[in-house]
């Protein structure tokens, strides 16, 4: 009796399926469907601050300039600009004809409302820092009684005429045009958002921009639909409509793209990607990133406060193997913070060779010697320390189980202590840590991070590691006031070099971004930043039928 | 002693006794049987299929399988003993007084675990572990403290029928203190279903342990979990299938064995049980 | 209805009234207490103390956690549970949109165990101890002793990759929500996953309460009137034997709803339980609340629901 009732209910479900009905792709053709595991929290670029976000908005804004495939910056809402020869004022000529998906023009009193905007201490926003040059920032930025543009006797932006917009630096800033690219830079519509609390805008989720897309519908952890903006200043993008889907389960994610209501996915498991490139349909996208993983330490405490410590940590972990087992060969091993995607990347430095016995040289050279339990001592204190991580982000959870491994084969004890997201970042910049394994992304120019991880006067901020070297901050002011990329490139390549010298992490390695979508979409532009792939989504097109 | 004849009568009751027997003393010998260290990887040897050498594959980081499933048995069983035993603490005791002492004192323990037995455990686990931070002991602490109220409404049943008993009466005329006849007398009564809710409970432990695993927030790695050894291996399903299958597997086969045990042994210890409620 | 039963809910409606208030306060603390916080999550990546503090006093986690509470309770009482920390939505909008899709996948999760269960029960029943018996415990003992969210990945793979017949998560698909043929498709799997928890105790308390029913006197008495078997079963024992089910399918709500927290992760369906699962890693506080509050508020309410209907099919019970 029972057997029966389940074969009717397989039957009717087999009957509602359509037995045997090969997937329908339902998404094919225009429409252009990407899975992400997570979802946005604003669509406002000047108060969005996580990588899902940016993601997100980047279709429906422009920005002045954006990036090429090199990470130097090209024109977009700018057609073109001048930069006067002391470094200290910039000149934006804009495009004409630019209009807001709403219909009205855009000018430039929209660039000044923007950056203003981010100056603006009551505005949420993790970019005011990169703009840190502008003439006025510390009193623009005042948290008491902050001064506004007009009460300043030159204004650091200025509206010269509908189509002209000027920007004002206190010193020269190599990184300046690099600030304004997107994701972090679209421009907003000061017509809609004038008086306006941006922290809480209804507009944050209905936004109206100048990109090549515009919102269509939001469903919160489900779906964002966006479609073509007819009017787009760089021509209708050939997509009819662009599709963001939630599946929070990366195997069910995969199984989507392969049953066709996906088109598109990133970070697809590393071990996939060999069966991934063979089934018929599909393809494998990689580029660099501005991402570097790596082992981290408190400087400023002992173990770690000795340089034979630290250079015996680097020999310990065999960093070539992780990158061609683990990542799969989509990767290198990191020699600092630039990765080879980075103009500022220096082939010159050179990695710390995995020699175990050089490791238990260098120790043994400091007194470290086996303890009762395998694990090296010295006056009674075992080489044990805490090694902590953020549980969410599988690839560093991975990592420091590989790391814990190594280390113990050395005599070198770490506790690997997963945090959730929350908690570790608040120790992170506390500095309540030993050990830690993180996956950082750069900013896709070197200055912003360069700055503030290195820099000695950044101990309470990203230099939470306490790293001090006076060299280093040379290296990094000098990159910093120089405007000629070639100029900086060499004081970055000497960071690199005191960096390596000094091993204040164990950098791992840079890995890849990997994306795999079908074979009938063309026109990806894979740009070595994080997310860059999403800048060309204008460009992508349909080959099919 | 009948019980236990009855239990071994009940061939489904014996086959969950003999896979729960066996998983015991596998985790309890698991550092003795265990081929190699559950850490102890190779890197050169990740995601290898089955061989003499290992006998259920390697995962992704090449650790042997078998090892980890050895020593996941250890893990998820402590787990499962951890939380099971803080239950029945906590629900004897809120059970035993509730119903012990009975009137408004009853009524109001019962309500509040009306409530615990309404709100999904998983939500409340879920907000406990995610916020005060996912380890084997955060677990099973908050898995126990959720799970305590069947056996309150047990031990309390119990309480409200043996109360009248005249042995109970007796023991109160001799003078024995409130205390003494609760732990001496009426408990001991309970005991036969306390086991079978905590035999039961011990398979829903692992499960929840291997759900919260899902969710990333179940034991950590190198730690080894059947809960996060099925989820992490999921991965690569497509090209290993053996690094989630076997773990599942002895999730699959624990569990089921605890539930054919826990109703062989409803059934053996107390035969008005049989056909009665749960 | 009798003056008894009125004061009966009552007395309920208030005990559950401050039930509510007793999660929400124990809640509210629990967050508090908790190291981490929603700032971390909201200032992402550029993260900076800087940019932190001004995050935690425009949310007013600044101020002391017991005028924190006062403030939220007083809206809560007037129906306003705040806007989410994250994308600022209304709490009770977030929670309104997933409801439906929640809804559906609980109940017909809900009505397929039940489907499956009965008659497996009644069979089980019947044919006591014979090889029925055990192919009905099998089945349903299946189910609980399989972690759901791998039950749910094997029937992808199976329905999905292997089959091509079912797709593999999502409630619909973009432009054909309305299209009842696609929602049933997409249903299918996570129905069915979440279906199976239930299915072992739906059919183990059918099994016992019918054998039960069917040693009463007044079986007995039908049977000697020459009733046939069939007609026993079906018109006079599980009649009576299905009246405790029903407790049971109240009591079933808790896990129920637990249970759609990993289908729906696994399903991508976009329901209440996926929305607190993200809620809590983001420490999104109001929303914890929401939904937690509203979870509790339903199940109680159903638990209350039962114990009438059970009182209304059965008027041997009373209440005082």
């Amino acid at each position: 009796m029972g057997y029966r009732i389940v074969l009717a209910m397989v039957l009717a479900l087999a009957l509602a399926a359509g037995v045997g009905a090969p997937p329908e792709g339902a998404a094919a053709g225009k429409d252009f469907v990407i899975g992400f595991i997570g979802d946005a929290t604003s669509l406002n670029p000047v108060v969005a601050t996580d990588g899902q976000s940016y993601i997100a908005e980047w279709p429906m804004f422009d920005s002045l300039v954006e990036l090429d495939d090199k990470l130097g910056v090209k024109p977009l809402l700018a057609e073109s600009w001048e930069v006067s020869r002391d470094g200290l004022t910039y000149t934006f000529k804009l495009k004409k004809g630019v209009k807001w998906h709403d219909g009205k023009p855009f000018t430039a009193r929209d660039v000044a409302f923007t950056f203003y905007s981010v100056l603006d201490p009551k505005v949420t926003t993790p970019h005011r820092a990169y703009f840190d040059a502008l003439v006025g920032f510390p009193e623009l930025t005042r948290k008491d009684n902050p001064k506004k543009p007009d009460e300043l006797p030159v204004k650091p932006i200025e509206v010269v005429d509908d189509h002209t917009v000027r920007f004002r630096l206190r010193y020269a800033y190599g990184a300046f045009l690099a600030v304004l690219v997107n994701p972090r830079a679209g421009i907003i519509p000061e017509h809609l958002l004038r008086g306006v609390d941006l922290n809480t805008a209804e507009y944050n989720r209905k936004p109206v921009g100048t990109g090549p897309f515009r919102f269509v519908e939001w469903r919160r952890g489900d779906r964002l639909v966006m479609e073509a903006f007819p009017e787009y200043h760089g021509g209708r993008p050939a997509l009819d409509r662009l599709i963001y889907r939630v599946i929070p389960d990366t195997v069910v994610l995969l199984q989507e793209l392969r049953a066709g209501g996906v088109d598109f996915i990133e970070r697809p498991p590393l071990t996939e990607v060999a069966r991934l490139k063979q089934t018929p349909g599909l393809k494998v996208l990689s580029t660099d990133n501005t991402s570097y993983t790596y082992f981290g330490f408190r400087q400023d405490l002992a173990p770690f406060d000795d340089l034979n410590v630290r250079r015996a940590l680097y020999h310990a972990i065999d960093v070539p193997a992780i990158v061609r087992e683990v990542l799969q060969g989509y990767g290198a091993v990191a020699t600092g913070q630039f990765p080879p995607g980075s103009w500022a990347f220096d082939p010159s430095v050179k990695p710390y060779a995995y020699d175990p016995n050089r490791a238990k040289a260098l120790l043994s050279e400091s007194g470290w010697k086996p303890g009762p339990d395998g694990v090296l001592a010295k006056d009674g204190k075992r080489l044990s320390f805490s090694l902590r991580h953020d549980q969410a982000d599988q690839n560093v959870k991975d990592t420091a189980i590989i790391v814990q491994e190594f280390l113990k084969k050395v005599g070198v004890e770490a506790r690997i202590e997963p945090l959730d997201w929350p908690t570790f970042v608040k120790k992170l910049f506390a500095s309540e840590f030993e050990g830690i394994v993180v996956g950082w992304t750069n900013f896709h120019d070197p200055d912003p991070f360069a700055y503030t991880i290195w820099h000695s006067s950044q101990w309470k901020g990203r230099n939470f590691a306490h790293y001090k070297s006076p060299r280093a901050d040379a290296a990094i002011e000098a990159a910093r006031r120089a405007a000629d990329q070639a100029e900086r490139k060499k004081h970055y390549a000497e960071l690199s070099k005191i960096l390596m010298e000094d091993a204040p992490y164990v950098f791992l390695y840079f890995p890849q971004q990997v994306y795999v979508t079908r074979q009938t979409y063309e026109g990806f532009v894979p740009i070595p930043a994080y997310g860059g792939i999403y800048q060309s989504m204008k460009a992508v097109r349909w080959t099919g039928r | 002693m009948i019980g236990l004849k009855r239990l071994v009568r009940s061939r489904r009751g014996l086959l969950g006794g003999i896979v729960v027997a066996v998983m015991l003393i596998v985790g309890l010998l698991a550092p003795a049987v265990a081929p190699y260290g559950y850490s102890t990887q190779s890197l050169l040897q990740r995601l290898k299929p089955p061989t003499v050498a290992h006998w259920l594959g390697t995962d992704g980081f090449g650790r042997d399988i078998l090892t980890r499933v050895v020593w996941g048995a250890r893990v998820s069983l402590q787990i499962g003993f951890l939380a099971t035993g803080l239950a029945i603490l906590v629900g004897t005791a809120v059970g035993g007084t509730a119903g012990y002492f009975g009137a408004a004192v009853d009524t109001a323990i019962m309500r509040v675990a009306d409530v615990f037995m309404s709100v999904p455990a998983l939500f409340l686990i879920l907000v406990v572990v995610a916020l005060f931070g996912a380890s084997l002991l955060n677990t099973a602490l908050v898995v126990g403290l959720v799970t305590w109220a069947p056996v309150a409404r047990i031990v309390r049943g119990e309480c409200l029928s043996l109360r009248a008993r005249d042995f109970v009466e007796a023991a109160r005329a001799l003078g024995a203190s409130h205390g003494r006849i609760l732990a001496r007398h009426v408990l001991v009564n309970a005991v036969p279903a306390i086991i079978v809710q905590g035999t039961l409970l011990l398979g829903q432990t692992i499960l929840i342990e291997s759900g919260l695993s899902y969710l990333g927030l179940g034991a950590q790695p190198p730690t080894p979990s059947w809960g996060n050894m099925v989820v992490e291996g999921r991965q690569f399903l497509g090209s290993a299938w053996w690094v989630s299958t076997f773990p599942g597997l002895a999730i699959f086969v624990t569990v089921l064995g605890f539930n054919l045990f826990g109703d062989g042994l409803r059934d053996a210890l107390d035969p008005a049980l049989r056909a009665g409620s749960r | 209805m009798s003056p008894g039963l009125g004061r009966y809910i009552a007395k309920r409606l208030g005990f559950a009234g401050l039930m509510l208030a007793g999660v929400s306060v124990v809640l509210f603390t629990l967050m508090r207490l908790a190291p981490g916080g929603p700032e971390a999550v909201l200032v992402g990546g550029e993260f900076s103390q800087e940019v932190a503090a001004q995050v935690r006093e425009r949310l007013g986690l600044d101020r002391p956690v017991v005028a924190q509470y006062g403030t939220w309770a007083l809206a809560a009482l007037r129906g306003d549970l705040g806007r989410s920390f994250k994308t600022g939505d209304p709490v009770l909008t977030l929670i309104l949109d997933r409801l439906g899709p929640t809804l559906q996948l609980t109940g017909g999760a809900l009505v397929l165990a039940l489907g499956v269960a009965v008659p497996l029960g009644v069979l089980a029943a019947v044919r006591r101890d014979t090889v029925w018996d055990t192919v009905a415990s099998a089945i349903s003992l299946f189910g609980v002793s399989f972690p759901s969210f791998w039950l749910g990945i094997m029937l992808i793979l199976l329905f999905s990759e292997a089959l091509h017949l079912l797709p593999p998560s999502g409630l619909s698909e973009y432009g054909r929500e309305g299209d009842l043929g696609v929602r049933l498709r997409h249903a299918a799997m996570p129905t069915l996953t979440l279906g199976l928890i239930q299915m072992a105790a739906f059919m183990r308390f059918t099994r016992s309460s019918l054998l039960e029913a069917l040693r009463q006197d007044y079986v007995r008495t039908a049977r000697a009137k020459g009733v046939s078997g069939g007609r026993v079963v079906w018109r006079h024992a599980l009649r009576n034997a299905l009246i405790p089910v029903v407790t049971v399918v109240g009591l079933s709500l808790p896990t129920l709803v637990g249970g759609a927290v990993l289908t729906e992760t696994v399903f991508a369906w976009p329901g209440v339980g996926r929305l607190a699962v993200g809620a809590v890693f983001e420490r999104d506080y109001p929303v914890i609340m929401g939904v937690n509050l509203l979870v509790a508020a339903v199940v109680i309410t159903a638990n209350l629901v039962t114990d009438l209907a059970y009182c209304l099919i059965d008027p041997r019970i009373s209440y005082s």
